[in-house]
């Protein structure tokens, strides 16, 4: 995880104090977004995933270091504690999910612990949700939309969700339900569908698709999500809120595939699965989406993944396994 | 009230400078959506994405206006103006939808007739449904003979029978108006687009009126526009004339190669008949090279014809599901209206 230090947003002398947890896509478009936007302090911490003893120790670490800060400046005037953790993919089963809950739960506590220790600070807790695995099946998505999870990583997340908003009250709570993200995460980062397209194209190697050509998904940007994120960390808000991060442009297969070929200059070799576990459509309203909320529209997006690709692949890391 | 699943439609309407009619129209989509609510009939206009293309009037205002009063309205605003074919694909690439509905700003497309086309799709299991207006929508005999004449050039040019139903008021099943506008290229005339995918297209007949061009007389057609539609239709088609072209070149060359035989023939065996000399001899040659190179011109066309079809995106094949038809077929068999 990540603790960052920084001047609290508005203030002049107070300090904002920020833990995010997750260094997958979207946790690293966060973290860009946070450090682009100010000068701060930037420290790596561990938080173990795996043994509860370890991660215990690792949260009082953290806890010490926060409230060392507070001793060392004497005015932490917001913690923002982000959760953009978690190893299960779409298709976990319910056992790889139940591990996963500990250290959700464990972070969950540790905001609720901070909000004891700092009471004269504004305590927030940004919960990265899914849009896709919570209306899965589910098209035209209003917002306020009831949430009809379909497998266990739905429920899962439905779950988390529900934890969130229960927390105590002094504490903000902003929930940002994702439809299917797609960017750069770095060398090592996991592969989305977008992400395996574009490689795959480059290496004339074959993809899997999963789901039939008319199936209908959305996707953001990560870098999108990483900046509305980040401005919502800017700035001084007080309300808990549930945003719906989608592009609220619905894209077929087909046209994914399409738009991938026309930007590599390549034909795409796929071998097509009709799963039918995965043939659900999900669509939003635009009408569903904040106000706020700039999303990148798709070949942009598709442009810009596929430049942070080339630009991997020159570096030396094409024989990387997707 | 509780109906059950439905099927979904889509509305997409490209805007340009409608802004004495959009309130109209969205309150006539609205009153038709209800009326299917209130009687829970299995379909629903779910959304409606009105594209503005760069509008020249108030409309770009007023689309965001009605998308802030509607929540099944949406407003696409592009960065300039690309043309009505380009704002309804970008519409079109907007929607979810099981249908697609494609409709004009101006009120010549009337909602209510939204039923009209479903029910011939249900009971045809047709992909497309075009309005085809029972009489002169322009209510003006020579716009009106105009139109129908570019029609038929433009059947017999590309060979494509689809032609002449044509008509921006469409009903599109939904994967097939995505998958054909994800592969529009810039030159790619979107209807073209739609019948590599499927031929089954159906027309209904309905009373059609331009409003707008039987009050003010004037047309959104130019005639300047009208020939880049002919050349984006041409451009997306295999061109059916290319090909006659090719055949004619081939028939020339074969007649003077034949010529030739004839004319030595008679130059060995009754030369005191030829009497001028030099002439027919010279003009089988020219006949022969000429049909050859244009033969050869319309082989190096058909393959050039083959490979622009290629860089447009037509499908080799496309999966369709109309499983979903079934519904709105026994909808409207039970005598519904």
């Amino acid at each position: 995880m990540i603790l960052i230090k920084r001047k609290a947003p508005g203030q002049i002398s107070s300090l904002q104090v920020i833990a995010l947890f997750g260094s997958g896509l979207i946790g690293k478009a966060i973290e860009h977004a946070i450090i682009r936007d100010q000068p701060q302090s930037l420290h790596s911490l561990s938080f173990d995933w795996f043994d509860p003893r370890l991660r215990s120790g690792d949260a009082k670490q953290l806890k010490e270091a926060i409230i060392g800060t507070a001793a060392q400046s004497g005015n932490i005037s917001q913690i923002d504690v982000v959760w953009a953790a978690g190893k299960a993919g779409f298709g976990a089963t319910a056992e790889e999910l139940a591990a996963e809950m500990h250290p959700f739960e464990d972070v969950v506590e540790l905001s609720e612990a901070l909000a004891a220790l700092v009471p004269n600070a504004k305590h927030r807790f940004h919960y990265m949700s899914s849009a896709g695995g919570l209306y899965e099946g589910q098209r035209f998505v209003e917002r306020g939309a009831e949430p009809r999870p379909r497998r266990p990583y739905g429920e899962a997340k439905l779950i988390q969700e529900n934890r969130v908003t229960g927390m105590q009250p002094e504490i903000v709570t902003m929930i940002y339900r994702l439809s299917s993200a797609y960017g750069f995460s770095g060398p090592n980062g996991r592969v989305g569908l977008i992400s395996a397209l574009i490689a795959n194209a480059v290496k004339h190697s074959t993809s899997q698709i999963f789901g039939a050509a008319d199936t209908l998904r959305d996707y953001v940007l990560s870098k999108d999500v990483g900046d509305f994120v980040a401005d919502r960390i800017n700035e001084i808000a007080d309300q808990s809120q549930v945003n719906i991060l989608a592009s609220g442009k619905p894209s077929s297969m087909h046209e994914i595939l399409d738009t991938v070929a026309r930007v590599t200059g390549r034909r795409l070799y796929y071998q097509q699965s009709l799963s039918p576990s995965n043939a659900g459509h999900i669509t939003f309203l635009r009408s569903a989406l904040p106000r706020t909320w700039r999303p990148t529209d798709l070949e942009t997006g598709i442009r810009q993944v596929a430049r942070q690709l080339s630009s991997s692949f020159a570096l030396g890391d094409a024989s990387r396994p997707l | 009230m509780l109906c059950g699943p439905v099927v979904s439609i889509s509305v997409v309407v490209p805007v340009y400078s409608g802004e004495d009619y959009l309130l109209e129209l969205v309150a006539q989509l609205d009153e038709v959506r209800k009326d299917w609510e209130t009687s829970c009939a299995p379909m629903r206009i779910k959304e409606a994405i009105l594209v503005d293309d760069a509008a020249i009037d108030g409309s770009s205002i007023l689309i965001d206006e009605l998308a802030a009063k509607y929540n099944w309205v949406s407003s696409l605003h592009l960065m300039r103006n690309f043309g009505q074919h380009s704002a309804t694909v970008a519409g079109v690439l907007h929607t979810s939808g099981d249908w697609v509905l494609t409709m004009d700003e101006d009120l010549q497309h009337p909602p209510k007739d939204i039923v009209t086309m479903l029910r011939r799709a249900a009971q045809t299991s047709a992909d497309i449904i075009y309005a085809k207006p029972k009489s002169g929508v322009h209510q003006a005999l020579t716009r009106d003979f105009a139109s129908r004449m570019f029609k038929r050039a433009m059947v017999l040019l590309t060979g494509n029978k689809n032609v002449s139903s044509f008509n921006s008021f469409r009903l599109i099943r939904g994967s097939l108006a995505r998958a054909a506008s994800s592969i529009c290229g810039h030159d790619t005339y979107f209807d073209v687009a739609l019948s590599w995918f499927t031929n089954r297209v159906e027309c209904v007949p309905l009373q059609l009126t331009d409003q707008r061009y039987v009050q003010s007389k004037k047309s959104g057609y130019s005639f300047t526009r009208l020939l880049s539609h002919a050349r984006r239709m041409l451009m997306s088609s295999q061109v059916k004339i290319i090909r006659l072209c090719s055949l004619l070149g081939l028939v020339v060359a074969g007649f003077s190669a034949l010529g030739s035989i004839w004319l030595m023939m008679q130059k060995l065996l009754h030369p005191e008949t030829i009497v001028v000399s030099g002439w027919a001899s010279l003009m089988l040659v020219s006949l022969f090279f000429g049909g050859l190179i244009a033969f050869m011109i319309g082989i190096a066309l058909e393959y050039l014809g083959a490979l622009v079809l290629v860089a447009h995106g037509k499908p080799i094949f496309f999966v369709v599901d109309r499983t979903i038809d079934a519904k709105l077929a026994n909808y409207f068999a039970t005598g519904s209206t």
